[in-house]
């Protein structure tokens, strides 16, 4: 389906082939040679035809930079490297590669043969090191992979394989403080576009050696490197098996965003909720994976992925645990009541005010009368103008250049706030139903999961609209059927509530004390259940032993 | 693929449904005529139904009010009063929404006819909440209590109730009756009959309904609560008077607080609050025949002594005397209360039903000539109590110390 007849479908290649560098080998078989066709052509001796080859296959881009270095004795080229520009350490490629490559041919014997190999492997084993990891790679595939994520190519004259020396050094945004999730109390750093800057963050805060990382290259073309992490004993191996089989079941071109891994890897497509938390907080995923989640990383996004993740885990703000339990109980309720707020309230006022008139208080059934007076519209249309509307100023919000942003909410505020009203077209209740159910929207943890409430809400006012709270109840029920039914990874998306897990009330609508709740979530191993002082080693988790 | 067919097809059939059923129900806020009191007449065979509609925007409008009135009273006539109702849709511009209806005023004439058969619609009919209270115009056309212009609350209607509410707790000869209440007492056929509180106008009436009654300090119409309009078999058959009223209260248990006075023994008086009371009425069956027991316990505080500068409210005795005193008060107004329904043959108290609570038996072979024959002979004996807790802030007054010491 996705064959692709493209240029760059002679790069393709399998995963990245590394040693002792920085990615560990992944052995997923599935993952390698997708649709490659140029993958077994092995390097030749000679080096002109490799630099030729390379000019060719790379289409002559000037941002491949490859130089000879020739014999002083004779002219001929002795060996090349070969690099991408602007992916490399230039001062590391000088000091290391260059300076010790051309002072170390010269002073030492000249290659002459292929009988001497090991003492110019060793020699040049010991005069890179210091540039970091070296590895081996014997054809195009694999030397084209490692060009191209940043590592120098070394060509010798006379071999079939190249070194690939990592001197990786590009201009990458720093570690900066988080904007989307922010909390008052916590640690201020997010993760950013680099993959093993974010690797970096989570192991800076899980030091054990059971933190472990599988690296897939994942996007025909884009070849993006995608990393599970997990602590082994504490993750559900039946998880991590179900998280391995559904990235090796990815076929696209490109992966730009772990938005496109999340949509292959999903549980449920046709369906309003995530199944998948995204977070920019190292914290956050530290946490989900001392409670034996897993995430998945991928290269050029701050946003990781975290599974399984039922339906608490995106109301659960981080702050939640760093806060008093009192005080974070009653603000994960204010959360849960904003969440219906933010669902029901524009449907409830539809319903109550166009079917079930004798529930308002007299009082305020002549006031909300009153203000409906002159309003040329039913309650339902109304309701929908100002929805619409409130949602077409947040994409504007979101999209527009931020110097106009000023311009936006003044024009908001004023069209939806003063002049409507104003003018009768809409009545003041309606403003004050679509501001509130506007900033319950807000309280969401979860940017995804606050998208979900916002294509409810227009639903359950349909149903309002037609059945009025006869409506709202049966959608209710449908809603909580369907949530019912999910699965995220093979876990009930529902889960402490359905199916009720008494144990694990403790960190579900509230947050018991910490030291009330020593059991780790339902998704854990059930091996191990209790949090110890120190994650357990590999063959404690194996044992089962429990306390 | 099929997925996504049947999603579709489901899609569509709920898509139908919603449109094929529409929003049949559905009224907007802006189509409703609040009904907040509703009059009954009779008027030569004919119900006479008087409506007091809400102007919504008189009454919550943040701008200023225009020259309207807060709200709109039509009247139509017909044989039942659905048909009444429906007749007004001929004159107001929305459909009678029923749902707020806060209360009803039920003419004197028609509770003398009776008041059983317009009370089947009203149970009836599914809009109207059973929470409105209803109360009887003395000596009225109910339409004419619908139409005084209130201070203090626009809707003539709120006022009213506000009012029955608030002396219901705080001044006992006065009683709030809901429609609820008033249906369980006539649906039971004998053993308690229905007590209604009574309105009237003080002052005069034409001027009442002119909105200038609103622009004075003192309102020249105005209504008031006062007596209290006695059923029997659905039909007005007397008034209890302010004493009587208090001791109705007293027995039926439905006294929150009130005030009392008590003389003192030379002259002057002494102000009682009664802050709680309670009344357990009790039934016995001696030799075959029935007796009733009520106990009343009260709690009081002195709170007014007016020109009885000797009494000590301070010493215990005092206020041991000033109990018994209290008593003798409440066994006065009891009694007045009992010699009235006694008089009138109408068992108010529900002394029939307490009969039937203990003996089922006895109760059902006196149920049927229980208001004329028994009830009037019926030996109540009263147990009261009163308790004085506090006599306020202040125990005798200095006010008054210079006069204690000349004449003592």
């Amino acid at each position: 389906m996705f064959n692709s007849n493209s240029a760059f479908s002679s790069n393709s290649g399998g995963v990245k082939e590394t040693g002792a560098g920085s990615v560990k080998e992944t052995g997923a078989g599935g993952l390698k040679g997708t649709g490659a066709d140029a993958a077994g052509v092995p390097l030749a001796a000679v080096i002109s035809v490799n630099i030729q080859r390379i000019r060719q296959d790379l289409g002559g881009s000037d941002d491949i930079v490859i130089r000879e270095i020739r014999s002083e004795a004779d002219g001929l080229t002795m060996a090349a490297i070969a690099y991408t520009d602007g992916l490399v350490d230039a001062h590391a490629i000088n000091q290391f590669v260059m300076k010790s490559l051309s002072l170390n041919w010269q002073a030492g014997e000249e290659p002459a043969g292929p009988d001497v190999v090991p003492d110019a492997v060793r020699l040049l084993e010991s005069f890179v090191v210091a540039a970091g990891a070296v590895d081996t790679v014997s054809d195009y595939n694999g030397l084209y992979d490692a060009m191209l994520s940043g590592d120098v190519a070394v060509l010798l004259a006379g071999y079939t394989f190249a070194y690939a020396i990592d001197v990786k050094g590009w201009k990458e945004r720093g570690v900066t403080e988080t904007s989307n999730q922010t909390t008052i109390r916590g640690p201020r750093e997010s993760f950013s576009e680099s993959l093993r800057t974010n690797t970096s963050l989570i192991r800076r805060k899980i030091k054990n050696p059971n933190l472990w990382l599988e690296t897939y290259s994942i996007g025909r073309v884009t070849k993006t490197s995608v990393t599970v992490m997990h602590i082994r004993g504490v993750a559900k191996d039946s998880v991590l098996e179900e998280v391995r089989k559904r990235l090796q079941t990815i076929r696209i071109d490109g992966i730009l965003e772990s938005g496109d891994i999340e949509e292959f890897i999903q549980d449920t497509t046709y369906t309003f909720f995530p199944t998948i938390i995204n977070t920019e907080r190292p914290d956050t995923v530290a946490a989900h994976l001392l409670e034996g989640r897993v995430a998945i990383l991928v290269e050029g996004t701050p946003n990781v992925l975290v599974v399984p993740a039922p339906f608490v885990a995106f109301l659960q703000s981080p702050e939640d645990y760093y806060q008093r339990a009192d005080f974070s109980s009653a603000l994960r309720l204010l959360r849960y009541l904003s969440a219906f707020i933010s669902v029901l309230a524009p449907s409830l006022y539809i319903a109550i005010t166009t079917f079930h008139q004798e529930m308002l208080p007299t009082a305020l059934l002549i006031s909300l009368a009153s203000q409906r007076e002159n309003v040329p519209f039913p309650a339902f249309i109304e309701a929908l103008a100002m929805e619409i509307t409130f949602e077409i100023l947040r994409e504007a919000g979101l999209r527009m250049p931020r110097a106009i942003g000023q311009a936006v909410s003044v024009v908001g505020t004023l069209v939806i706030g003063q002049a409507a009203v104003e003018a009768g077209i809409v009545s003041a209740a309606m403003v004050i139903v679509v501001s509130i159910t506007a900033i319950s929207n807000f309280t969401f943890p979860a940017y995804n999961m606050s998208i979900t409430s916002r294509m409810l809400r227009f639903l359950f006012m349909m149903l309002a609209a037609s059945f009025g709270l006869f409506g709202i109840v049966l959608g209710l029920f449908a809603l909580l059927l369907h949530m019912s039914s999910l699965r995220t990874f093979g876990e009930p998306y529902m889960a402490p509530f359905a199916p009720l897990v008494v144990g694990k009330q403790k960190d579900a609508l509230i947050r018991l004390p910490k030291r009330w709740r020593l059991s780790r979530s339902e998704t854990a191993d059930s091996s191990n259940r209790i949090l110890k002082e120190t994650v357990p080693t590999a063959k404690d988790g194996e044992n089962g032993s429990n306390d | 693929m099929i997925d996504f067919r049947a999603g579709i097809k489901l899609f569509l059939v709920f898509a139908v449904l919603i449109v094929l059923t529409g929003c049949w129900s559905s009224r907007e806020l802006d189509e409703l005529s609040i009904i907040v009191g509703m009059g009954i007449d009779w008027e030569d065979g004919h119900y006479v139904m008087t409506y007091q509609v809400v102007n919504p925007g008189e009454i919550a409008s943040q701008k200023q009010a225009s020259e309207r009135a807060p709200v709109t009273v039509y009247q139509s006539k017909g044989d039942s009063i659905f048909e009444a109702a429906r007749r007004l849709t001929t004159e107001a511009p929305r459909k009678a929404y029923l749902g707020h209806l806060q209360l009803l005023v039920i003419g004197e004439p028609l509770a003398r006819h009776g008041i059983v058969d317009l009370m089947d619609h009203l149970l009836r009919d599914n809009e109207a909440r059973l929470d409105f209270n209803v109360i009887v115009a003395k000596g009225q056309k109910a339409e004419n209590i619908l139409e005084i212009y209130t201070p203090l609350e626009k809707l003539p209607t709120q006022n009213m109730r506000h009012s029955l509410e608030t002396s219901e707790r705080n001044w006992s000869p006065a009683i709030a009756m809901t429609m609820d209440k008033m249906a369980s007492i006539l649906s039971v056929n004998n053993g308690i009959r229905l007590v209604l509180p009574g309105i009237h106008v003080v002052g005069d009436l034409h001027l009442a309904t002119k909105k200038d009654n609103v622009f004075r300090y003192r309102p020249p119409g105005r209504f008031q609560f006062s007596e209290m309009a006695v059923f029997k078999e659905g039909k007005l058959i007397g008034w209890l008077n302010e004493q009587e009223s208090r001791g109705y209260t007293d027995l039926t248990d439905k006294l929150h607080s009130t005030s009392v006075h008590l003389p003192c023994p030379e002259s002057g008086l002494i102000g009682i609050e009664i802050t709680g009371s309670n009344a357990k009425t009790k039934a016995l069956v001696k030799n075959g025949k029935p007796a009733v027991e009520v106990a009343i316990r009260a709690k009081a505080n002195v709170v007014e002594k007016i020109g009885c500068g000797k009494v000590d409210v301070t010493d215990p005795d005092t206020i041991d005397r000033l109990e018994k005193q209290l008593e003798q008060e409440m066994r006065k107004h009891a009694e007045a209360a009992l010699k009235r329904a006694k008089a009138l043959k109408a068992d108010i108290f529900g002394f029939g039903q307490a009969l039937n609570k203990v003996n089922p038996r006895l109760w059902e072979k006196l149920k049927l000539r229980w208001d004329d024959d028994y009830f009037p002979q019926l030996p109540v004996t009263l147990d009261i109590k009163a308790n004085i807790l506090r006599t306020g802030t202040i125990g005798n007054t200095n006010l008054h110390k210079s006069e204690m010491r000349k004449e003592g």
